[in-house]
């Protein structure tokens, strides 16, 4: 799938003459603020991508920068832009590296942009309901500090504690409440960038004459400019939440379920309908009603910490590793469990809740109340911390989210779980639903005889269901974005439309140095 | 234009090619001619021309012939749809299914969908919790290079820049629209009118902004002042228990700002349904209250928490003609997408 190969731990390669030269420069541009340290190239070559997860196990370092900087704000990043574009060396933006695609793994070395000490926010707009932040704010941080001025963004993604605005902005997140308040290119008012011309962007209040220039930065993942500073919409923090919970006899008729509750014209906070695998191990995930968490490896005793993880290290490949059998034991699960939860003024909150109710029994969902959906609130952020159990137990998880129009839901559905039966375990989860359509979002287990099998059936599995995703009219991504993974994925969805994209990358990075390598191969 | 050109032109088109009002006019009766022109001009190195535009004649396409409406997708809730339909030709046959373009502005439902995808409006459609979002789902163009560009018929992606950004609001000088499919919502089945009253126009548009932030869809507004106090008849429609909440909304905010339900009714008349509706512009908010505190008087349509379209004595850009773009980095963008500018460049 990646057209380079990961290096060997001894072999991080040394320094050209070029990196050091422009090293050189950037020390006295930012003082105390670069590093071509061995420990910083190497924290900086990868994001969360499984695959680099994987390299790493496997004693393979992902393609370094050359030089890590840490500038204070948009006038440095500007300065170091211009550095690179002189020195024709790559720029790749780093937020705080949960991507999961390889959006930041440095192919052809050059300067790792760390935005994370551009973390100003202003104070909330209160008439106009914005808010002007810098990039590198950290998304829980961003949040704590508008709740704490009585407003919220409403973007909630599950690496909320992990991720910034830039990064946001760059790969086009979506938050697990984005059913209400919109993905992130919905809450952006304005933005500041630096393009790969060494130009400092301020794009107009939206709506404005021509073309949205907004939207033809966003989900540019560093490839076209970095992110410095945006002005978001906010709202009021919600007054009430209200929960619920239904069964459904199987995912077609959940799946129907949301379609009616969104033609309807509600607006629920969040919406996740499990398919019946995934409704099962939820329904085993029993801390959530005794209020207790996942325990750290270290609190853990003797049987949880070393004789449980063995027996799984042992037993669980093999399962995996012969994922068609396990797939279709997961066909013998029928029930869905789905989950709606409103918010924002009282009143509403319960007439939609109410008027979601009665759709969702009308459409055969058997009423759970709102247990269900609270216990799912109170651990929605666990999941980016539960991958790390698989990967030690020698195989590899990974996730893939679609959207699709309701027409197509079901068959983006069923053909991605075809194509990818052989060769991982898969569950879905149906969320960020719109008046129009849904995200699917799949979660893949695998296992390989040993660790170059497994990178294998990796590179197998992605291509798989990417082709499935594609054929049945999905778009390749829904918020995770597009980086090395997907990027020929992307180049065949935009057909000979790729061409715009090109354009688009020969008018604002004409010298080719923003984050080569992404989006299109 | 060269007179290979219009010779050309002229054979390929037949009747559907004539020089009228200082303009050579092409109105291709399918795609595929409408394909063949654009090439004709690339190989003659002339450019695609809007009317009114000054300097040599310039080469006009009409898209009104082509409007092929369907397939309708009942699931979804969308149909496809050629440029040259207008509006108000999709939303009366959307009729049939149930189903409606929605709230709209009632001179850009006049307007063919390609022009009010590509023209000043940017295709820009209200949704709840105060934000807009494109009427179309996803777009079939043709790009400078005589290509086509078709984007993915979803929601929401994160695939790349958005290919749809390209075309919308762009005037057709980065591509042409062939056609699109479009986002549609269920027909209202009851509609409410009520009159409110409030003490100062910046209590009213605080209110109108917490209304829409808090999930309220109003369709239309109509407000002036009298005797001090401003003034406010709002339109809701949908389902009805649609209807109920977001009146609940709005009167809530409406209440908390210091307004109250009035019995006055607007001496503001309705637009008189039998002639061309009047000129429109997109507005801002702090706009809207100044001019009311001039004693101003506006309809208002598509609301957001940013602004609205109005109608009427409110300061804002112009919807009927096409503005200068927003952005110098606009230009680059276009210039290297057409280097030659085939599609008339930049406004």
């Amino acid at each position: 799938m990646t057209a380079f190969a990961p290096l060997s731990a001894s072999s991080l390669p040394p320094l050209s003459a070029l990196a050091q030269a422009a090293a050189a420069e950037l020390s006295s541009l930012l003082p105390g603020r670069v590093s071509t340290a061995d420990e910083d190239r190497l924290s900086y070559s990868r994001d969360m991508w499984s695959k680099a997860i994987l390299w790493i196990r496997q004693g393979k370092i992902p393609p370094p920068p050359d030089v890590v900087v840490w500038p204070d704000n948009e006038d440095e990043v500007q300065k170091v832009v211009q550095l690179a574009r002189a020195h024709k060396l790559p720029i790749v933006p780093f937020g705080a590296g949960s991507g999961v695609c390889g959006g930041v793994c440095a192919v052809r070395g050059g300067i790792s942009l760390d935005l994370k000490r551009l973390e100003r926010v202003g104070a909330v707009d209160g008439e106009r309901f914005t808010v002007d932040a810098d990039a590198g704010v950290v998304g829980e941080v961003l949040e704590r500090k508008l709740n704490a001025q009585g407003y919220t963004l409403g973007h909630f993604p599950s690496s909320i504690y992990m991720s910034t605005l830039g990064g946001w902005l760059a790969a086009r997140s979506a938050g697990q409440l984005s059913t209400r308040y919109g993905k992130i290119e919905d809450m952006v008012c304005s933005l500041r960038a630096v393009t790969g011309r060494g130009e400092v962007v301020q794009t107009p209040e939206r709506p404005a004459p021509g073309p949205d220039l907004a939207e033809l930065l966003m989900g540019s993942e560093g490839t076209l400019c970095v992110f410095t500073r945006a002005r978001l919409r906010v709202h009021p923090a919600p007054e009430h939440k209200a929960f619920r919970a239904f069964r459904y006899r199987s995912v077609e008729a959940g799946v129907e379920a949301i379609r009616r509750v969104m033609r309807d014209g509600l607006r629920p906070a969040v919406v996740r309908l499990y398919d019946p695998f995934d409704t099962a191990l939820a329904a085993r995930k029993k801390p959530h009603e005794g209020g207790k968490g996942t325990k750290a490896p270290s609190d853990r005793g003797l049987v949880q910490g070393e004789l449980v993880p063995f027996l799984t290290r042992l037993v669980a490949p093999r399962v995996f590793g012969n994922p068609k059998l396990i797939n279709r034991a997961a066909d013998l699960f029928r029930s869905c469990i789905l989950i709606l939860m409103f918010e924002g003024e009282t009143r509403r909150a319960l007439q939609e809740e109410g008027q979601a109710r009665e759709l969702c029994a009308a459409a055969g969902g058997a009423d759970l109340g709102e247990a269900p959906a609270q216990a799912w609130y109170r651990t929605r952020y666990d999941v980016s911390y539960r991958m790390s159990p698989v990967v030690d137990d020698g195989m590899l998880a990974d996730t893939f989210e679609v959207a699709a129009s309701w027409d197509r839901v079901l068959d983006v559905y069923e053909r991605v779980r075809e194509a990818v039966a052989p060769l991982a375990f898969a569950m879905c989860h149906f969320s960020h639903a719109y008046v129009e359509g849904c995200s699917l979002y799949f979660s893949f287990a695998l296992a390989g005889a040993g660790e170059r099998a497994l990178e294998t059936r990796y590179d197998e599995l992605w291509k798989a269901a990417l082709a499935a995703a594609l054929a049945s009219g999905a778009t390749v991504s829904h918020h995770h974005g597009i980086g090395l993974l997907k990027a020929r994925a992307l180049a065949e969805q935009l057909g000979d439309a790729r061409r715009m994209v090109q354009g688009l990358k020969r008018a604002l990075d004409p010298d080719g140095i923003m984050n080569p390598g992404k989006l299109l191969p | 234009m060269s007179e290979g050109l219009h010779e050309q032109l002229r054979d390929s088109l037949g009747p559907r090619y004539e020089q009228k009002d200082g303009a050579a006019w092409c109105a291709p009766r399918s795609e595929r001619e409408l394909l063949l022109v654009l090439k004709l001009l690339r190989d003659h190195g002339a450019k695609l021309g809007r009317p009114g535009a000054s300097g040599s004649p310039p080469v006009v396409i009409s898209r009104r012939a082509l409007q092929l409406l369907g397939p309708w997708e009942a699931q979804s809730g969308t149909v496809v749809a050629e440029a040259g339909a207008t509006l108000e030709e999709i939303d009366r046959a959307a009729a049939a299914h149930q189903l409606t373009i929605g709230p709209i502005s009632p001179r850009a439902l006049l307007l063919e969908l390609g022009h009010f995808l590509e023209g000043p409006y940017g295709g820009l459609r209200p949704v709840p919790c105060g934000r807009l979002e494109p009427l179309s789902m996803a777009l079939t163009a043709v790009m400078p290079d005589g290509l086509y560009a078709a984007s993915r018929a979803a929601p929401r992606h994160a695939a790349g820049p958005s290919l749809d950004a390209f075309f919308l609001g762009a005037g057709g000088r980065l591509g042409l629209l062939l056609r699109a499919q479009i986002r549609l919502v269920p027909r209202a089945t009851a509609t409410r009118l009520n009159t409110f009253s409030f003490p100062s126009p910046a209590t009213f548009v605080a209110a109108v902004r917490r209304g829409l932030l808090g999930g309220s869809c109003v369709e239309r507004l109509r407000v002036e002042t009298r005797k001090g106090r401003v003034l406010v008849e709002a339109r809701f429609g949908g389902s009805q228990s649609a209807v109920d909440r977001d009146l609940a909304v709005l009167g809530t905010q409406i209440l908390n700002q210091g307004g109250r339900l009035s019995e006055d009714h607007l001496q503001r008349p309705e637009p008189p349904a039998d002639r061309s509706p009047p000129p429109e512009r997109e507005v801002r908010w702090e706009a809207v209250a100044k001019a009311l505190e001039a004693g101003g008087s506006a309809a208002l349509y598509r609301l957001s928490v940013d602004g609205a379209v109005a109608e009427g004595q409110v300061e804002g850009r112009d919807l009927s003609a096409e503005s200068p773009w927003s952005h110098p980095a606009l230009e680059a963008i276009a210039a290297a997408l057409d280097p030659s500018a085939s599609l008339g460049g930049p406004p």
